[in-house]
């Protein structure tokens, strides 16, 4: 499929819209912990892997444009809030750091699912642009596997950090695995790994296995989330987000900056 | 004295010392001294520039903003690492090396005391308190103790890096609109007076001159600030913007520039108590990486016993 034809575009576009969004949120987020991690080790770390997701969002945004889509640019910095299409839980405002830890294990093992579902599309640029963030992405799923098992065996404290952020970030899980668009839009691929029912179940069952071995209470199933997940008409977070995010380049749009 | 004496006569010969041969108790007290302090500026010059990452004006600019930061917090760890070996015989590790930035300690650069209030900050901050420290960290790539100079050749190349990241914002800037160009200009008068209060005073201090006697430093306050004016001074004004300092000249004849001396009084106050107008929010924010989370650092030890005692 080197050529895709508009009826596969339109589906593309609904398949990496969702994911560059996401890598930029995370990238954005994860950015605020610089020099803020518990020791400098850490800290370079985290850095690292918001420099990857921003860079992983950049390279899908530019995916997109050669899909038709404006610039990468324009996608952070003047596409109106209602048509950013990330999971809320990757934009929630900076909170605890036992709640980053946790938010980015979620992410990376969801990551995992959703890239080996998208290798599966026959399109040459995207399989190569995913090949590359593999490398990349299995540190970041490595690492934090490694930090909640810090959490999980570091003692009384951080384990009860650990159980409240599971509990704080449980219930905004569900939107990771809702597309945009119609699941009939990418179903002439038959590519099965994409329905949302398939993704969740391999995230459950690889978080499953792993809570097991922290010796974590699984909390059930991730809920259902609405075929309206990932579209945000009125999240409370994201204007906020937005503005700061946008506060120097809308001081003059159009300039060289 | 003996020993003293010997060890003077090697440095002065142009010997390196390295970690393991015998120094005089002063030698290594001044470099102590000096590589926490550098190791401690680094750190805590992450926070003025950390919160334009967030708003940065373009993905380009938001990625490298985002990776200078990772490097100057990469140039803190790696100098701690030889402060931490140097204060093996005080039994001082990586907790109280960090911990005596906020129990006033340790001092940090005048600069990182003040506020970066505009986008245009984040740009100057490269252009010119990295271009500063490039000065002053060349001249120390000749320093008598070998692990310092070695580690600073590689901290070096990445300052240039950044330096070159803040011209380019600089110069972005200085072409664009009015409003660019204003921000600019008030960047630039802001950070000018703590430049010139950056390389320290007309007289060095004892400390400082037992430095040179040592080889640690090999040029004067004085000289690596004529270094800097003479080489920022031209690329200020060429992109026509002014520098605050009507007396801001250069002699013809012996090329020394003459210039007006920063407040010493208040920014010496500020650097030995804390007291610049962002010192302790710069110092909340550290609080918050290492005391808030020190919990975090107990439970990693913890987990690795859990691990050791398993087997794994």
């Amino acid at each position: 499929m080197n050529h895709p034809t508009h009826e596969q575009i339109v589906a593309l576009k609904r398949l990496l819209i969702p994911m560059a969004d996401d890598e930029w949120m995370m990238g954005h987020r994860g950015s605020e912990w610089l020099a803020l991690a518990p020791d400098l080790e850490e800290d370079l770390a985290l850095s690292s892997t918001s420099q990857d997701e921003m860079g992983h969002a950049k390279v899908l945004y530019d995916l997109l444009h050669d899909l038709g889509e404006p610039s990468a640019d324009y996608h952070v910095y003047f596409r109106p809030a209602n048509r950013w299409h990330h999971a809320r839980v990757t934009a929630l405002p900076k909170s605890s750091w036992a709640e980053w830890v946790v938010r980015r294990y979620f992410y990376e093992m969801f990551d995992q699912v959703r890239r080996s579902a998208l290798e599966r599309i026959p399109y040459p640029p995207l399989v190569g642009a995913l090949k590359k963030m593999d490398r990349e992405e299995a540190y970041h799923a490595d690492h934090a596997r490694s930090l909640m098992d810090i959490l999980a065996h570091g003692g009384a404290e951080s384990y009860g950090y650990l159980r409240e952020a599971i509990t704080d970030d449980w219930a905004y899980l569900a939107d990771l695995f809702e597309w945009i668009g119609p699941d009939e839009s990418w179903a002439s691929w038959d590519v099965g790994e994409l329905a949302p029912s398939a993704m969740r179940t391999r995230f459950e069952s690889q978080v499953h296995q792993d809570f097991a071995i922290w010796g974590i209470y699984w909390p059930e199933g991730v809920p259902l989330a609405t075929r309206k997940a990932r579209h945000h008409d009125s999240s409370p977070d994201l204007p906020a987000l937005l503005d700061d995010m946008r506060e120097v380049r809308n001081q003059a749009a159009k300039a060289h900056w | 004295m003996k020993a003293v004496e010997e060890f003077l006569a090697r440095v002065d010969a142009g010997e390196k010392i390295e970690v393991r041969d015998w120094m005089p108790d002063e030698y290594r007290d001044l470099l102590i001294k000096q590589i926490h302090m550098h190791a401690i500026s680094e750190i805590m010059g992450a926070y003025p520039e950390k919160e334009w990452v967030a708003k940065a004006p373009t993905i380009q600019r938001k990625m490298a903003l985002n990776a200078k930061i990772q490097d100057e917090i990469g140039h803190g760890q790696m100098l701690l690492r030889l402060a931490e070996d140097l204060s093996q015989p005080y039994h001082r590790g990586r907790e109280a090396l960090m911990d005596d930035v906020l129990e006033g300690r340790v001092k940090f650069h005048n600069v990182f005391h003040l506020e970066a209030p505009t986008w245009a900050d984040a740009g100057v901050i490269g252009f010119l308190v990295d271009g500063g420290a490039i000065i002053t960290q060349a001249m120390l790539l000749n320093s008598s103790y070998a692990p310092y100079a070695r580690m600073l050749k590689r901290i070096v190349a990445e300052e240039s890096f950044h330096m070159q990241h803040g011209e380019s914002v600089v110069l972005a800037l200085a072409s664009g609109t009015d409003l660019q160009r204003t921000m600019l200009q008030e960047a630039i008068n802001r950070w000018w007076p703590a430049m010139m209060f950056f390389f320290g005073p007309r007289e060095m201090g004892p400390a400082s001159q037992r430095m040179m006697m040592y080889r640690i430093r090999t040029m004067s306050n004085e000289e690596l600030r004529q270094k800097f004016i003479t080489r920022y001074a031209p690329r200020i004004r060429s992109l026509g913007i002014s520098i605050p300092d009507e007396a801001l000249r250069q002699d013809p004849r012996t090329g020394q520039w003459a210039y007006t001396d920063p407040d010493w009084d208040w920014f010496s106050h500020m650097v030995h108590h804390n007291t610049g107008p962002m010192s302790q929010a710069r110092l909340g924010l550290r609080r918050q990486a290492q005391v808030d989370l020190r919990w975090f650092r107990e439970a990693s030890l913890r987990s690795a016993a859990y691990h050791a005692s398993r087997g794994a």
